[in-house]
């Protein structure tokens, strides 16, 4: 019963087996490293599970060397700087400062005009539930069994999306696609360059780490308990989690035995067991739909059970009230400055949540959207978390804010040393804005990936356009 | 503020609790009586021509704007307005406002019922004492148009109310006959507008045939089709005393209905309007205003395929009366913000502030809406620009009365904000 993904090598293919495991992660060199090793011993065949048998085919759009000139910029990493320049070469930050030159690149003026890091968004549902929002396009949430480990929002989505156009021209240069809520363990993220592309391959931003959606609370329970099936009650939820990351140790386990040589036989392939063990082996990083303060108090405690990082906490409505539990296990959360109301779970939203959190020592502050609208805003959205925590005597700025929706997203996303920042040696993904992107009038006017320019705001040949909105009326 | 704002308070419920404060109670309607002055300020009026008075003084008493730049000020309070802004109280339009208070919530969710038909009236259902509403309120919004949100294609009726969060705040009902028309999960559209057609047919005939009786006959005792609470509706519309809401985005279907409007003479509502635009012309010249949300620019089906974030300004441009809105009960304090997106995306500021208040009051028979003597003292002084994000609301004033900015989400972020050495349920932040 092994799956064609299933990758089946000769003793003398013992090299092969390091090239064709692409390393996720810095941790699984180790283990590809072992894997290696053990190819070459007297066992035959020897079996190898291929970690990313979907590879991204992405490339950066044609670009040029582009020196921005006199901008104010906020790096994405607390600073502001005034009347800057940055220097982007070969796609890259190369130079930040005052009075840069560069003979071969192109200048532009931005005096008065702001620099930000491209935003990034960590949770979309962009492509999995696109617009038009028809039933054949709603692929986002395998509503079969509560755990679903085994699907990955890649397999769902939809590159023509005229979402990701739309969001791209408010400065969404990098987001993760998410699987829905309904289910406990609902299956893989992928986290996409927002370049538009007739694959989803070509959008997959390389070598990023999975994420794996969980969800706590009201939705599981409902979703399943109307069917009569467990999870029927919270108490179903913790259950239901205990069981899937009981079953996948076992694997691991037995991975861990036929990798030592101490066992001939491969455990049996499970797809499901395969993405909840890349979360045992920090391979995969989670993302958990949780809004309220005991039941990530619940899932901080379940990963130090079954020895995993329990990751992000999405929407995390209640994190104010355990900022500094959060900080201390060094989660993520990722937040809306004010979207509640609309089940019990989000009664209570303040509009200083990711001031509170962030005001933590160690903490790991974001703001998403997992909306098709306010994605194409998580300026404003960071804006009015801003402002309203200005009023309640919070001694934040923009340079600030702005970190919230760039490097602390890149962090949750396990890209923070490729993107999220202006600083050097980094992927040149910026955003010039009009003026201060925490305005309600601020418009993005020019938006660079891998420093291709992918929107001009002035310019309809950097306007891209969905294939499906073609010839509509 | 100067004012005592314990005085103003209008909650039922914050008064049970200061029992001990009863002479204030009995002072409020002394303090009522008061006149305000509001000086220094800047006005942004939303009148016809737009006016904006800088350093201004805008006095209010009764309930009611007395004078704006008297020679003398006469007040008994004066309220410094330097550095801020006055506006009225915004309006929203299209919400579940007082009918909702947790959407997931089956019992506290009174928009829908089952058995609702044509004249479902859900202003019966309003409650006032709602947490969505004192919320709200931080959004500079003094009114809401409420509908509710059954399948349709009839919906019931809609009606405005105040946000003073008082039991008497349900100033006007059955304001509107709510008809939606779309594309549908199940069965074609054409049968909703078949039935529209043919209730206005049978209505108008069973109307003319009733006045034939009554014209023949003046003692006719019998019960005509006219006097049941359906046909009451269809009379009031058929008589322009009562327009039709009309939920629709596709251009064929605001077609369809221009055309009924046409034949039956009623005045109608768009609420929607993804596909308005190329039927501006006819809109305007049938003084049909369209309620938009200037956020939408996503083809969200083959019904609303053309929108972008200029949509609002478009419209406007044509001619058309565009009325603002925020669609999600909950994020009523957006509408502010998707008014200052649509002026950055194109709608003149002005035009913006106009599109969230004098422009649905006049829709709605409001007294408020509009800066001017004589009109309500609907009032909103904000701390700068009432469109952005770095500015909120200093005080407001409903009919005259101060209204309380605290909502539930303040007294929380003030409990786990607080330094406390026991459980934090002992901190009870002061309402």
């Amino acid at each position: 019963m092994l799956s064609t993904s299933f990758k089946q090598l000769a003793q003398s293919g013992c090299k092969s087996v390091l090239k064709a495991d692409v390393i996720l992660r810095p941790l699984s060199i180790a283990i590809v490293a072992a894997l290696g090793l053990s190819a070459c011993d007297n066992r035959a065949p020897y079996l190898a599970i291929n970690k990313n048998p979907y590879p991204s085919t992405y490339t950066a759009l044609a670009n040029s060397d582009m020196l921005i000139k006199n901008a104010t910029v906020l790096t994405g990493n607390g600073q502001r700087l005034n009347a800057t320049d940055v220097l982007i070469q070969a796609g890259k930050i190369s130079a930040i400062g005052q009075n840069l030159t560069d003979p071969n690149a192109l200048v532009i003026d931005a005096e008065g005009k702001w620099l930000t890091p491209g935003i990034i968004d960590v949770h979309s549902h962009l492509g999995v539930y696109p617009n038009p929002s028809v039933e054949s396009h709603q692929d986002g949430n395998e509503v079969t069994a509560p755990v679903t480990a085994e699907v990955w929002a890649e397999h769902g989505t939809w590159p023509q999306d005229p979402g990701f156009n739309r969001a791209r021209e408010g400065g969404i240069t990098t987001l993760q696609l998410l699987p829905g809520s309904a289910n406990l363990i609902g299956g893989r993220g992928v986290t996409l360059r927002n370049v538009p592309a007739t694959t989803v391959q070509a959008m997959k931003f390389p070598n990023a780490p999975y994420g794996l959606k969980m969800a706590c609370g009201e939705n599981p329970k409902r979703v399943y308990g109307k069917k009569g099936v467990s999870p029927y009650t919270r108490m179903g939820n913790m259950a239901g989690y205990r069981a899937a990351w009981a079953q996948a140790t076992e694997y691991k386990m037995a991975w861990q035995q036929y990798h030592a040589g101490k066992s001939n036989t491969p455990p049996v392939r499970s797809l499901q067991l395969d993405t909840l063990m890349g979360v045992l082996d920090g391979e995969i990083l989670i993302h958990n739909h949780c809004y309220k303060a005991e039941e990530m108090a619940q899932m901080i405690d379940l990963g130090k059970e079954f020895n995993y990082n329990s990751g992000t906490f999405h929407h995390a409505i209640e994190g104010y009230k355990i900022a500094d539990l959060l900080a201390a296990n060094g989660n993520c959360a990722a937040m809306w400055p004010d979207w509640w109301g609309f089940k019990m779970e989000a009664y209570d939203m303040v509009q200083e949540n990711v001031a509170i959190v962030d005001a933590q020592e160690n903490s790991c502050a974001v703001v998403h959207s997992d909306s098709e609208k306010t994605i194409q805003r998580l300026n404003q959205e960071a804006g009015k978390i801003l402002f309203r925590a200005q009023e309640a005597g919070f001694d934040l700025k923009e340079e600030d804010a702005i970190v919230w929706i760039t490097s602390n997203a890149a962090k949750s996303l396990g890209v923070e040393k490729q993107t999220g920042s202006i600083d050097i040696g980094k992927r040149a993904d910026v955003v010039l804005w009009n003026q201060s992107p925490f305005s309600v009038y601020a418009l993005a006017e020019q938006v660079y990936i891998d420093g291709a320019k992918v929107y001009d705001r002035k310019d309809p040949a950097y306007q891209a356009r969905s294939d499906f909105m073609l010839g509509q009326k | 503020m100067l004012l005592n704002k314990e005085i103003f308070w209008p909650n039922i419920k914050i008064l049970s609790k200061y029992l001990a404060l009863a002479a204030f109670v009995s002072s409020a309607v002394y303090a009522e009586a008061q006149t305000i002055a509001i000086e220094n300020v800047v006005v942004y009026t939303a009148n016809e021509q737009a006016d904006v008075l800088e350093s201004a003084t805008v006095v209010f008493g009764g309930g009611k704007i007395i004078a704006i730049n008297p020679v003398d000020v006469k007040a008994d309070i004066k309220v410094d307005g330097s550095g801020k802004i006055l506006t009225p109280g915004f309006i929203a339009s299209n919400t579940t406002l007082g009918l909702q208070e947790v959407s997931a919530v089956a019992a506290s969710n009174d928009t829908k019922d089952a058995k609702a038909g044509l004249d479902f009236d859900p202003s019966l259902a309003f409650n006032p004492q709602s947490t969505v509403i004192p919320f709200s309120r931080q959004g500079g919004i003094s009114h809401s148009l409420i509908t509710a949100t059954a399948k349709g294609p009839f919906m019931g009726l809609a009606f405005v109310a105040n946000l003073s969060g008082e039991l008497d705040s349900n100033v006007k009902p059955q304001q509107a006959l709510v008809f939606q028309i779309g594309g549908k999960a199940k069965g074609s559209r054409a049968s909703d507008l078949q039935l529209l057609k043919t209730k206005l047919k049978s209505n108008k005939e069973a109307i003319a045939e009733a006045s034939k009786k009554k014209a023949s006959d003046k003692k006719a005792k019998d019960k005509t089709k006219a006097d049941k609470p359906e046909s009451l509706l269809f009379k009031k519309l058929l008589a322009g005393e009562l327009p039709l809401l009309a939920k629709v985005d596709r251009s064929a279907d605001i077609a369809q209905l221009l055309v009924l409007k046409k034949a039956y003479g009623f005045d109608m509502i768009i609420y929607g309007g993804a596909g308005a635009l190329v039927l501006a012309d006819q809109l305007v010249a049938e003084k049909v205003s369209v309620i938009v949300d200037p956020m939408r620019n996503l083809p969200e089906g083959f019904d609303a395929l053309p929108q972008t974030l200029a949509n609002a300004a478009k419209l406007n441009d044509a001619g058309v009366n565009v009325i603002l809105t925020e669609t999600d009960t909950h994020s009523l304090q957006q509408l502010r913000f998707h008014a200052g997106n649509a002026v950055a995306n194109g709608l003149p500021y002005q035009t913006a502030i106009a599109a969230i208040s004098a422009k649905p009051a006049a829709m709605l028979g409001l007294d408020s809406g509009v800066i001017a003597t004589g009109k309500s003292a609907t009032l909103v002084l904000w701390s700068g620009d009432p469109l952005e994000l770095s500015s909120s609301v200093d005080s407001m004033w409903i009919n005259g009365k101060e209204v309380t900015l605290r909502a539930r989400q303040d007294l929380l972020r003030d409990r786990y904000m607080s330094e406390a050495k026991m459980p934090r349920a002992y901190i009870q932040p002061a309402d």
